[in-house]
């Protein structure tokens, strides 16, 4: 087996497997997609909403930002708490709440884009019978982020797009049967942020070797 | 260029989704650029510019109607 990187990018890979069978391939492309394990929000405590969004708009949109995650420091009972509060100006206009703004419990995590817009508070002003008022919008939360994994929830997913093309190698050609038996992929990953592409490849790998590993002690322990 | 914003009933919506319906790319952090610099330019380029590569991106940004400020005052 050899790996040939063709390009790579800041969050985006492309590399040429060669001397692989497609379904070893396929089987990496589904580790990746949803067996790799990333940090992403999963309750969401509201103490006061009183924005243009539901509750439940707002946690969703919480919990699809990307959270950095250092796959090294973090187990599946882990959890990290993110607060969040806003408030609109004092007078008429408004402000743009980002990701940016929320604060973590963990030096380590944080939103891997800054300016993800979660809402838009806006102050009103009205006039009745000659006395303004200003209704402000306000929120108050306190986020909690969980590792998990993309077969559980899209959010956990730390991939985009994900996929591969059969190469024929072109020694074979004249060998139908050597094609079928040696052939090149060429893998195209892009990350989401959370977790470093060549981080995210390696660990897809790992979790294969993992599942091989039991299935050899399952076999191994029955067999005596 | 200005009225493409607003138009299309597609991607009606409060506010621009996070991440790209199909693909699950992150797009809204690139919105306000985006917007801003459509008033005077093409936005395929712009697009081009902010590194949306994929139509599927691309449309997200292209067919939304940001409707928070229409629906502010009736709420």
């Amino acid at each position: 087996m050899e790996i040939e990187i063709i390009e790579r990018g800041k969050n985006e890979v492309k590399f040429v497997l060669s001397g692989v069978k497609t379904r070893f391939a396929n089987a990496l492309r589904r580790a990746m997609i949803a067996e790799v394990p990333k940090l992403a929000i999963d309750e969401v405590n509201i103490h006061e909403n009183t924005s243009l969004l539901y509750d439940e708009q707002l946690a969703l949109r919480l919990a699809l930002i990307p959270l950095k995650t250092d796959l090294s420091a973090f187990s599946d009972e882990d959890r990290v708490s993110l607060t969040l509060k806003a408030e609109s100006p004092e007078r008429a206009g408004y402000t743009m709440v980002y990701s940016k703004e929320l604060i973590s419990s963990d030096p380590g995590v944080e939103a891997a884009f800054e300016n993800i817009p979660i809402v838009k508070l806006i102050s009103t002003e009205r006039e009745i019978d000659g006395i303004r008022t200003v209704a402000k919008q306000k929120i108050a939360l306190e986020a909690i982020a969980r590792l998990g994994r993309g077969k559980e929830h899209a959010k956990w997913q730390p991939v985009t797009t994900c996929g591969y093309k059969i190469v024929p190698n072109e020694e074979a050609r004249d060998e139908p049967l050597r094609s079928a038996n040696k052939k090149s992929v060429t893998f195209a990953v892009e990350g989401d942020g959370s977790v470093p592409v060549d981080e995210l490849v390696i660990e897809a790998a790992r979790i294969m070797q993992e599942k091989c590993e039991m299935v050899v002690e399952e076999l191994t322990r029955n067999k005596s | 260029m200005q009225e493409r914003i607003g138009k299309s009933l597609i991607g009606k919506g409060k506010m621009i989704p996070i991440r790209c319906f199909t693909c699950g790319r992150v797009i809204s952090d690139v919105w306000e650029e985006y917007k801003e610099r459509v008033k005077h330019e093409e936005p395929g380029k712009v697009l081009d510019d902010l590194g949306v590569k994929r139509y599927c991106c691309r449309r997200m940004l292209l067919t939304h109607a940001e409707m928070i400020d229409e629906i502010a005052p009736y709420e």
